[in-house]
């Protein structure tokens, strides 16, 4: 593992308690860094390339484009639709519960579909509390299956019971975008998912009521990716991790739509009956236009 | 990956379609993603509104629906999705290659002895390939060559056979329905979206989309369905895009004939319907049409009337 993670190891090394999360930002940066990360930065080794290459076309990006973006615009359509009354200024609004208010749903437009905007690959790993080089395992699968350096992240707090000090590294973050976030968004759907041996689908009730879904991998699932498959033995922790779809979505069922059409599955619970095939008897030649 | 999808069965049934086109000739990039999973997101509205709800089943009439002196005619824009990426432009062509030569360039040093065990075939192979990318990048360089030739020396026999083996070879972007120009074939033309029109046994205005009359107590999905089904055969895996029309078209009948009653109808409106195939073909009944293509938006203009092209032409893909 040696010089894939002599950055990554330095990374941990030199991660002073109660630093800023974004310490690796250095490790993208170009030289608008002040003086001392760049002096920094020159014993490392830059993992990651300074700039995005758009070297193709991206296939689900192509097919949204192509196909999901109209077939979304159809299916949102909404054609009795009647802007909300405005709440007038001064009044205050309560709602029951952990809820908060939501922006007004506005209008079916064609500038307003529903799209994928950002992938987020998140794992926290509870071995980095006995020493934070256990981290390094996780942030290499991360790594290798999202293809970008990851985020570091600090806890916020410290928990006493769990033996964990504010500011100590605990876990990574990966934010997806573009090309990176379809090819991503491709692996899962076409290697991963289907390989997940009985994982029934995302449940219908799936989303965060503002259009974005998250869902949660086991250990195993990490596996699975073809990128660590293959080294399945170099990496001597398996993690488990999140993955969170961000999309422009207004509601669960707009995201949902969005992600069934790039293939990612749900559970269908009530499926409705089967057609009645004789429900219209063949009816001789109706006179056609 | 494929077989994969295949064996595990994916909740959103990739459409047949593909896979026979995987099978028999489907060009590397393949883009046929299955629309109809929508119908399991959307499984209040859009799965139930493929089968038929409303009140047909409970009164079950043949009466034309007439509205204001406008005959109701559902039409279906039934289409079939492109299977393989696009073509790209010459300069599009010339970007990607500048820039994968720059992203090979200054991509991160490969950690070799992390991914492949010393002195495995896998390493081998994978020396084997880095000779030939830099062989193909430097391509007239005699550095890259000799890299490559000495690299050929190190292999055994066994290498190059297993490389051959695991070698990915590219189906042709062309398939032979293309070449035969036969446009009753789903298999023309893969980068692009294809419409299904018919031929009606009538001299004007024979080509169109597929579409009639809407019965009284039915909804314009249903009607398009059954239409389709009439006409076409039931031959064929589909699915409706939700429920609303993406488009109309008004015309005035020819022949209307205003002596039997004043209610008979003077005019006619067609709401389309859009619709995916998954899987099968068109059957000819003889009776309502006689012929069929899959053409794409800009073949089509050749076949229908240009005031039938003008009324749709929006609705359709450009690409």
């Amino acid at each position: 593992m040696a010089s894939l993670t002599r950055s990554a190891r330095h990374l941990l090394a030199s991660t002073p308690i109660k630093a800023p999360l974004a310490t690796c930002s250095r490790f993208a940066s170009t030289s608008t860094k002040t003086a001392t990360s760049s002096k920094e930065s020159n014993d490392t080794v830059v993992l990651q390339p300074k700039q995005e290459y758009t070297t193709g076309l991206t296939r689900l990006r192509e097919h949204y484009q192509g196909t999901v973006q109209e077939d979304l615009m159809v299916l949102t359509y909404n054609h009795t639709f009647k802007p909300k009354a405005k709440i007038p200024e001064g009044v205050r609004v309560e709602l029951k519960g952990n809820r908060h208010i939501k922006p007004a749903p506005k209008a079916p437009a064609a500038n307003r579909v529903p799209e994928l905007v950002k992938i987020d690959v998140h794992c926290m790993m509870k071995e980095a509390l006995t020493s934070k080089f256990n981290l390094l395992s996780g942030f290499m699968a991360i790594q290798s299956i999202t293809g970008e350096m990851p985020e570091l992240i600090n806890s916020k707090k410290g928990v006493h019971p769990w033996k964990l000090r504010a500011g100590n590294p605990i876990g990574c973050k990966v934010t997806l975008k573009g090309d990176k976030m379809y090819q991503f968004m491709d692996k899962l759907v076409e290697v991963v998912l289907p390989r997940m041996k009985e994982w029934p689908g995302l449940p219908e009730s799936a989303g965060d009521a503002t259009g974005n879904i998250g869902m949660g991998f086991p250990p195993s699932a990490l596996s699975l990716f073809p990128e660590i498959e293959n080294n399945f033995d170099m990496f001597p922790r398996m993690t488990g991790f999140d993955v969170t779809f961000t999309t422009t979505a207004a509601t669960n069922l707009e995201a949902r739509l969005l992600l069934s059409g790039f293939n990612m599955p749900f559970q269908v619970k009530n499926r409705a009956p089967p057609v009645p095939k004789a429900a219209a008897p063949s009816i001789e030649s109706t006179p056609s236009a | 990956m494929l077989s994969i999808i295949r064996r595990q069965g994916l909740r959103a049934t990739m459409g047949s379609l593909s896979q026979v086109a995987t099978r028999t000739a489907l060009p590397a990039p393949r883009l046929a993603m299955a629309a109809r999973s929508y119908a399991a997101a959307a499984n209040a509205s859009p799965i139930k509104s493929n089968i038929s709800t409303t009140s047909s089943s409970l009164v079950s009439s043949t009466k034309d629906l007439v509205i204001n002196g406008n005959r109701i005619i559902a039409g279906a824009v039934l289409s079939r999705q492109p299977l393989i990426l696009r073509d790209l432009t010459p300069f599009e062509q010339e970007y990607f290659t500048y820039q994968k030569n720059l992203e090979r360039g200054n991509a991160a040093p490969f950690g070799a002895e992390f991914y492949f065990k010393k002195g495995s075939v896998a390493e081998r192979r994978w020396k084997q390939q880095e000779a030939e990318r830099s062989g193909n990048a430097t391509s007239a360089s005699s550095r890259g060559k000799e890299a490559s030739s000495q690299m050929e020396d190190e292999l055994s026999e066994e290498d190059r056979v297993a490389a051959l083996e695991s070698k990915i070879a590219f189906n042709d972007r062309v398939t032979e329905a293309d070449r035969k120009n036969d446009v009753r074939s789903l298999e023309r033309s893969l980068a692009r979206t294809l419409y299904l029109i018919v031929k009606k046994p009538r001299d004007q205005h024979s080509w169109q989309f597929p579409q009639g009359g809407v019965h009284v107590c039915e909804n314009l999905q249903e009607a398009a369905g059954r239409e389709l089904q009439e006409e076409c055969g039931s031959n064929m895996d589909l699915w409706f895009v939700g429920r609303v029309p993406i488009g109309h078209y008004n015309y005035k009948l020819p022949n209307a004939v205003k002596t039997d009653s004043t209610s008979a109808p003077t005019g006619a409106k067609v709401f389309f319907m859009k619709a995916h195939i998954f899987s099968g073909q068109v059957k000819v009944d003889n009776k309502e049409i006689v012929d069929f293509a899959w053409v794409t938006k800009q073949e089509m203009k050749d076949y229908v009337a240009p005031e039938y092209y003008e009324a749709v032409k929006d609705m359709l893909s450009d690409f």
